[in-house]
């Protein structure tokens, strides 16, 4: 199931919320959170939720074990063990294909392709299950005893599918101990509704309009319109999973979950090591904390580790060379950064940097979305002139007049201008006694526009008029 | 801090709510708005949730059901619509999935038009087609609604009258061109085919995107029929422009390949195949209302002047326009307007005007047996899809014969524009056979010979060219 679906917002969320509310005690609680979550997977997955439930049991096991045998061979022998099984599944799932067809392109043999398709979150739910045998062995962490509440932070549907990836640690007091309370609820709606918002009306839309310039014929696109293109792809990429994350935020805000936060408007940045500390945060800081710094982060090796850590980031994002392509062309602009250009880039105009970040970030983006890497190395030739059928097109102007104003809204939404605006009204009226009130009149107001929007906006995605046209 | 509570209620009430009352809300059968069946809650077995598919149709069940769904499509329809900046010429390109096509909707269920259950079974049809359906319309079948359906759910040849003990024609050995599959960028996130409209000066023009590979299996398709059809047989190939073809501004006449080119190519390369140049005459022509703007077939005074140009190819006069009576039917929203559901449509309606015919004739439909309709059906005047008064819409088979005693019969293998023309052919022929590729589920020869018909006409619109779905449906009918 996804969160941007009718059926998750007007049966699946109310029903969860009220069972929840209806329920005083955690435990129950607790047991809502896990029937709901497992029901949530198994809507999309409903065989591989058999290797959800026994990938949480293996490394709760695991878990225990690390715990009763500290200071004990037996406790690196399961981690050890806990490591290979964790990343076996997600080999297996996720890389097995690539492998043999890599193995089959290089070595001219004919290994068979499995036809497993890859289970929804695996790459996500594996990490969090990693990082919690990881952080039970450093003694970070107490290994969680009662099963229920482990299955509980494995499958929490609010991050299961789509992120952030979410610590044990971060969570560990609240599975046991938290609260719901009016602030929080208030802010966690706040939150879910503009992460729904962002998702449907903006990186939807974005996605609708970056089609014909994306999947059109490179020879027939223009050097503006591939600009427009993948312009669009960034915003519908960014509003989409930030939008994911908002959404999950604010669900656990509303039941006193506390995730951390997992984008910062990125494209904001100056540089691309500063935007990778803001974009998908959990992940880059998982990365940091379970591999670059093991392996000795920048006291030794320092480029081989940032190599490592590239390659994988790209990799966990897809079972493609493209996504490692991505993933080692950040690697290698972070590593130029840190040894070459930290001076200069701090040196120079703010917006020369701006400019900057934003090309690297776009032409990443051209890898990210083509697993075709010709068609990549094409498109981004068409950007900067070469290939492609001219400069500009009617067809570009037309997109851009057409969307105006989506477009304006957009590239603000990738700003703090909202939340900025916020805090400058509240300090224009901070004298005034109907301050809060006004402000709580005209959350819920917008709430329950954009909910409405979406609504329509999902309900209109689904239009399918037969026309019988084609001919 | 009570003040507070005012997000949380209402948040749970929009939710909660809108969710009861949806959930309470008595399911519909088909959506007249978007001429089509909706889902309906699956049947549930263990093969089908493993698969993941039965979810799958509760999401679309579910979202097909919504609660006002139809003010929520126009909602959101129309505040796309806000997304433009101000002061353009109001010229707009719509990119949209749905260009549906015979690959598509096979899985439609078995509803028709005005939502009766109509059971898939050949053989327990019949029954229900009532011989005079203009007099009793809520029983006309119509295919539409369930659009294409599988060949093999059409009555085989025994049940038929018309197709009785044909045997099968020896095949002579020609290259068979085989059916291609469509290429995968063509489709939007939803298996939806996609299609670009032009909406500019009050009318929406499909955008053409020429496709030599399709042009050269089209004419290849033609070439083989005519080939295996007999020798003394006349195949004509029409391929009519469409309104985008004679865009007035050559700014927006950029977005589109030429029409005239394809046409021209796909001729180049005809062999035997006699093309007929309705081009030329609906270009002298371009000023008059000879295409819908809300919708994406020409007018009867298109097709008019694509009839005169066929009476040329085939030697007979054509009729004056001025020994028509005509009539007039206001307010018609075409197909453009159900893809776009542009305002500017929506507030400059169609007017279709039908010639009626002069000539009398008795005309059915061939469904498992005769249905008796008319060439001009009033009947569809009032309802939704109003371009289907001509010939009564898109059939697997319908056979008019005239009063006309001059022993000609012409076969007419066509798309929807073929309907708008029909009628004016009535004057020139004892028989007219009008075969729509996509519905019918017999062989072609086996008609052609069983019936002596003598000439062949191709008659569908230039877009048809731009990928080779159709030349596909006109193997199928000369293979099966």
């Amino acid at each position: 199931m996804v969160f941007s679906s009718l059926i998750f917002l007007y049966l699946f969320l109310p029903l969860n919320l009220l069972l929840y509310f209806l329920c005083k005690n955690l435990n129950y609680r607790n047991v809502i959170l896990v029937l709901f979550s497992l029901a949530f997977y198994a809507w999309g997955e409903p065989v591989w939720v058999i290797l959800l439930i026994f990938s949480a049991a293996f490394d709760y096991v695991h878990g225990l074990i690390i715990e009763r045998n500290r200071e004990n061979w037996k406790a690196k022998a399961a981690l050890v063990s806990s490591m290979v099984l964790n990343l076996t599944l997600l080999g297996f799932f996720k890389y097995s294909n690539f492998l043999t067809q890599n193995i089959n392109v290089l070595f001219g043999t004919n290994i068979p392709s499995n036809d497993f398709h890859l289970p929804i979150g695996i790459s996500f739910y594996t990490f969090q299950t990693i990082s919690y045998v990881v952080d039970v062995y450093r003694n970070e962490t107490k290994a969680q005893t009662s099963f229920m509440k482990f299955l509980l932070f494995v499958s929490l549907f609010h991050q299961l599918v789509a992120g952030p990836i979410v610590r044990y640690n971060d969570i560990a007091r609240e599975i046991d101990d938290r609260h719901i309370t009016i602030p929080e609820m208030y802010s966690g709606i706040n939150r879910f509704v503009s992460g729904l918002g962002k998702k449907v009306l903006l990186a939807n839309t974005a996605g609708e309009i970056a089609q014909p310039f994306l999947n059109g014929d490179l020879q027939q696109l223009s050097t503006a319109g591939a600009w427009i293109g993948i312009i669009l792809y960034s915003f519908q990429i960014y509003f989409d999973f930030s939008g994911y994350s908002d959404m999950a935020i604010g669900m656990g805000k509303m039941i006193g979950f506390h995730y951390k936060e997992n984008f910062n408007y990125p494209y904001v940045s100056k540089t691309v090591t500063e935007f990778w500390r803001r974009w998908h945060i959990s992940l880059g800081s998982f990365f940091r904390d379970y591999v670059y710094i093991p392996l000795g982060g920048n006291r030794s090796h320092h480029i081989r580790n940032l190599i490592i850590v590239w390659f994988l980031t790209g990799l966990w994002h897809g079972a493609s060379w493209n996504f490692v392509i991505w993933g080692m062309f950040y690697g290698i602009i972070i590593i130029l950064e840190k040894k070459l250009l930290s001076k200069l880039l701090r040196k120079i105009p703010a917006f020369i940097s701006h400019i900057y970040l934003l090309l690297v970030v776009m032409v990443a983006w051209v890898f990210f979305y083509f697993t075709d890497i010709r068609k990549a190395i094409g498109y981004i030739g068409v950007m900067f002139g070469i290939g492609g059928n001219g400069f500009y097109s009617i067809q570009d102007s037309m997109t851009i007049l057409n969307n105006g104003v989506f477009f304006i809204i957009a590239a603000l939404g990738c700003t703090p201008v909202i939340p900025v605006l916020n805090n400058w009204i509240r300090s224009r009226m901070k004298n005034w006694k109907y301050r809060e009130l006004v402000f709580d009149i005209c959350h819920p107001a917008v709430n329950v526009i954009l909910i409405l929007l979406c609504t329509a906006f999902l309900v209109g995605r689904t239009y399918n008029p037969f026309l019988y046209f084609r001919f | 801090m009570k003040s507070k509570y005012i997000n949380i209620i209402l948040f749970f009430i929009c939710i909660t709510g809108i969710g009861l009352v949806n959930l309470f809300t008595e399911d519909r059968l088909i959506s007249e708005y978007e001429n089509r069946a909706l889902e309906q809650f699956p049947e549930f077995s263990v093969q089908v949730l493993f698969s993941g598919d039965y979810f799958k149709k509760i999401d679309l069940y579910f979202s097909d059901q919504f609660l006002w769904r139809d003010s929520f499509v126009r909602i959101s329809s129309g505040v796309k619509e806000l997304k433009g900046l101000p002061g353009s010429d109001g010229a707009t390109i719509i990119v949209q999935g749905g260009f549906n096509d015979a690959e598509e909707h096979d899985s439609l269920p078995d509803i028709n038009e005005w939502g009766e259950k109509v059971a898939p079974e050949p053989d327990s049809r019949p029954e229900e087609v009532i011989p005079e359906p203009s007099a009793e319309p809520e029983l006309t079948p119509d295919l539409e609604a369930y659009g294409n359906e599988k060949p093999e759910i059409t009555p085989g040849p025994t049940n038929d009258p018309v197709m009785e003990s044909t045997p099968e024609p020896a095949e002579k050995p020609t290259e068979k061109p085989e059916p291609t599959p469509i290429p995968a960028s063509e489709k939007d996130d939803n298996g939806r085919r996609i299609g670009r409209i032009l909406i500019y000066n009050n009318s929406a023009m499909q955008l053409f995107k020429a496709n030599s590979d399709a042009e050269a299996h089209y004419a290849n398709t033609l070439n083989s029929f005519k080939e295996r059809a007999a020798d003394q047989i006349k195949v004509y190939s029409l391929l009519a422009p469409t309104s985008a073809e004679f865009i007035d501004n050559d700014k927006y006449k950029s977005l589109t390949d030429s029409q005239k080119d394809a046409i021209t190519r796909v001729n180049d390369k005809l062999n035997g195949v006699i093309p007929v140049d309705a081009y030329t005459k609906l270009k002298e022509h371009k000023g008059e209302y000879i295409y819908f703007r809300t919708d994406h077939h020409w007018t009867a005074l298109g097709a008019y002047y694509a009839y005169t140009a066929f009476a040329d190819s085939a030697g007979f006069d054509a009729v004056s326009l001025d020994r028509y009576e005509t009539e007039n039917i206001e307010n018609y929203l075409g197909s453009m307007y159900d893809m776009t559901s542009s305002s500017t449509l929506r507030k400059n309606p169609d007017t279709i005007t039908v010639y009626k015919p002069f000539v009398k004739s008795e005309y059915n439909v061939w469904y498992e047996g005769p249905v008796k309709l008319k060439v001009i059906d009033m009947y569809h005047a009032t309802q939704k899809n109003k371009y289907r008064v001509f010939i009564s819409g898109d059939r697997p088979l319908g056979i008019i014969k005239t009063e006309v005693s001059n022993g000609k019969k012409i076969l007419i293998i066509k798309d929807s524009y073929g309907n708008a023309m029909v009628p004016f052919l009535l004057p020139h022929y004892e028989e007219i056979y009008v075969v729509d590729p996509r519905q019918y589920g017999k062989n072609i020869f086996n008609l052609i010979q069983d019936n002596e018909i003598q000439e062949v006409l191709f008659l569908n619109y230039a877009l048809i060219v731009g990928d080779n779905s159709f030349a596909d449906l006109i193997i199928k009918v000369m293979n099966q």
